[in-house]
């Protein structure tokens, strides 16, 4: 009898041991998880009072902040979860729909429009837009990258089909290859208007130097790559901060395996552009 | 018989119950090791900001926490205010936490002197009654908080830290003032190190009861509008002007997104008519600042 006793108290520690042990991973993995839910830093928007004429139903509440997290330094590509609703992006898709057509290119030497017809895309000035959802867009686009208005070329809407893409190019312009400047453009802005299934993502090739030391194919998926989700936004720099053009903000779309994508693009000069 | 009848059963309850014990502990150590390989899992997530150390999560919890506490007037809410676009100027409320405000100043105080300026003529620094605070230099990356002080400021500018000055901390007292200046250099001495300045963050770490303003006195714009135009001392109505508020942070480029200089950037800290200012000052480059 008393044998027996002896023995049942053996196993007491180690049932206390395993449980602090258990409490004490737990509450690890809980605060990782909390920790990096908290990894974008906030740049807030401004603040719309009740009275504030501007506001209409298209706005809804106002809106407290627009997070951002910084994707990478070279380039510089800063990611804008949740930029638009979802409304506002079905609302510019049903916009663009009937007027879509084939895509034109600045053309370079050797290239022609077929060569370079890859997807269909559709110019939208603000202007035409009654709804107010394209104004709303480009006010918040100046509030995210604190760029002016005047500097934006109109809405580029893009719409990929099953294996379409957009082959790696810059959106900086070489003179070399353009010709003399009247302005360059300084960042580029993309509003996922839709999520893809498979594919479509966004790449950044030669991001923090990669494959820039070799024959890199222009036609390959590689490098960071951003998916695209209904609503979220990317801006990324094209020039460095002295305004020479960044290499490394090459990039391109990968081809769409499953579904369709639909993106609205929105250039910004260095100088105020009509 | 009877002895080893006894033996017997001592024997086997002795087995049943180390049998058990053994197959709980084996449990619960693969259970441990499970929660162990999550964990591990986690920390490889992609997301995961490997570089983030104990003090910038608490920091980022007690910044998560100011933000949903604000309440109706905006005192403890982070929102960002667009000032102008001709300098391209925005101001960034409630950017540092009172803590963070209350440490800069007490890692500057041992080591103010009195602040200089640039001679024109030979690209140095020289004293000066155009701008008579007293100031001192923190290193870049002085210590954790001043860090992630500056961590935040390169997300707001979009302009890596590698690009900024060590953080320059300032104090004006009742008079003291900086006649408008432009933060660009017209000397080559001074761009040898970076380039040219294409931004400057201006933190303010003390309210002021009256004064000590930053004025913009080439602002294209109404300068009147600004919803606190009667609040203005005398200077401050000589321009677009900045209320100094704890913990606000202002932002303005001294270039055009052309890479061309902005003379609507000039800028000038009115004289503190009562009180006392502290404010902390981040200069960008266009390229790497050596420090």
């Amino acid at each position: 009898m008393r044998s027996y006793g002896k023995e049942k108290k053996l196993v007491f520690p180690y049932v206390f041991i395993a449980c602090c042990f258990f409490l004490a991973i737990f509450g690890f993995c809980f605060f990782n998880l909390f920790s990096q839910g908290i990894s974008f830093s906030e740049i807030p928007t401004t603040r719309r009072s009740v009275n504030d004429e501007t506001d209409s139903l298209d706005h809804g509440s106002s809106v407290s902040n627009i997070p951002f997290h910084g994707l990478s330094w070279n380039p510089r590509v800063f990611y804008l979860p949740n930029f638009a609703t979802k409304q506002q992006c079905e609302a510019v898709i049903d916009m663009a729909k009937p007027k879509l057509k084939p895509s034109t290119l600045a053309l370079r030497k050797g290239e022609t429009a077929e060569t370079t017809q890859n997807y269909r895309s559709l110019h939208q000035h603000t202007d035409e837009d009654e709804s107010g959802v394209l104004a709303a867009i480009e006010e918040k686009i100046a509030l995210a990258t604190r760029f002016p208005k005047d500097y934006y070329e109109s809405f580029n809407i893009l719409r990929y089909q099953l294996g379409q893409k957009y082959d790696s190019h810059y959106d900086a312009f070489h003179s070399a290859e353009y010709g003399p400047l009247i302005s360059q453009r300084v960042v580029t802005f993309l509003l996922f208007l839709s999520s893809v299934e498979e594919g479509g993502e966004t790449m950044f090739p030669f991001e923090n130097g990669r494959n820039m030391n070799g024959r890199y194919d222009y036609e390959k998926c590689v490098g960071l790559k951003v998916k695209p989700r209904q609503g979220d936004a990317i801006f990324f720099y094209n020039l460095f901060p002295n305004g020479t053009i960044d290499q490394t903000s090459l990039h391109g779309s990968c081809p769409v395996i499953k579904g369709e994508k639909w993106v609205a693009t929105k250039w910004i000069r260095d100088q105020t552009y009509d | 018989m009877a002895s080893k009848s006894k033996q017997h059963l001592r024997y086997q309850p002795r087995k049943s119950v180390s049998r058990s014990t053994q197959a709980f502990t084996v449990l619960i150590l693969l259970l441990v090791v499970i929660l162990i390989l999550l964990g591990l899992g986690i920390l490889s997530l992609p997301n995961a900001n490997r570089n983030s150390s104990k003090t910038n999560d608490l920091t980022n919890i007690v910044r998560k926490s100011e933000t949903s506490s604000g309440d109706e007037e905006g005192n403890g809410e982070r929102w960002v205010e667009v000032i102008s676009w001709e300098p391209r100027a925005v101001v960034y409320h409630n950017f540092l936490t009172n803590e963070e405000c209350e440490h800069l100043i007490s890692l500057a105080k041992p080591s103010m002197v009195k602040s200089t300026v640039v001679d024109e003529k030979t690209g140095g620094s020289k004293d000066s009654r155009v701008r008579t605070s007293s100031g001192t230099f923190l290193r870049r990356g002085h210590d954790e908080v001043v860090e992630v002080i500056e961590k935040r400021i390169s997300d707001f500018t979009f302009i890596p830290v590698e690009n900024g000055e060590g953080l320059q901390v300032l104090h004006y007292q009742v008079g003291q003032k900086y006649e408008p200046h432009y933060d660009y250099f017209l000397d080559e001495f001074n761009t040898k190190n970076g380039g040219q300045r294409i931004a400057t963050v201006l933190m303010y770490l003390s309210d002021v009861d009256d004064g000590g303003e930053t004025v913009f006195p080439a602002a294209r714009g109404n300068i009147s509008a600004v919803p606190w135009w009667n609040e203005l001392s005398k200077c401050g109505k000589e321009g677009l002007s900045v209320l100094p508020k704890k913990r606000d942070a202002l932002l303005f480029w001294n270039m055009r997104p052309d890479a061309s200089l902005d003379p609507s950037s000039l800028h000038g800290g009115c004289p503190v008519v009562k009180g006392n200012k502290w404010s902390s000052t981040k200069w960008f480059h266009v390229h790497e600042f050596k420090v």
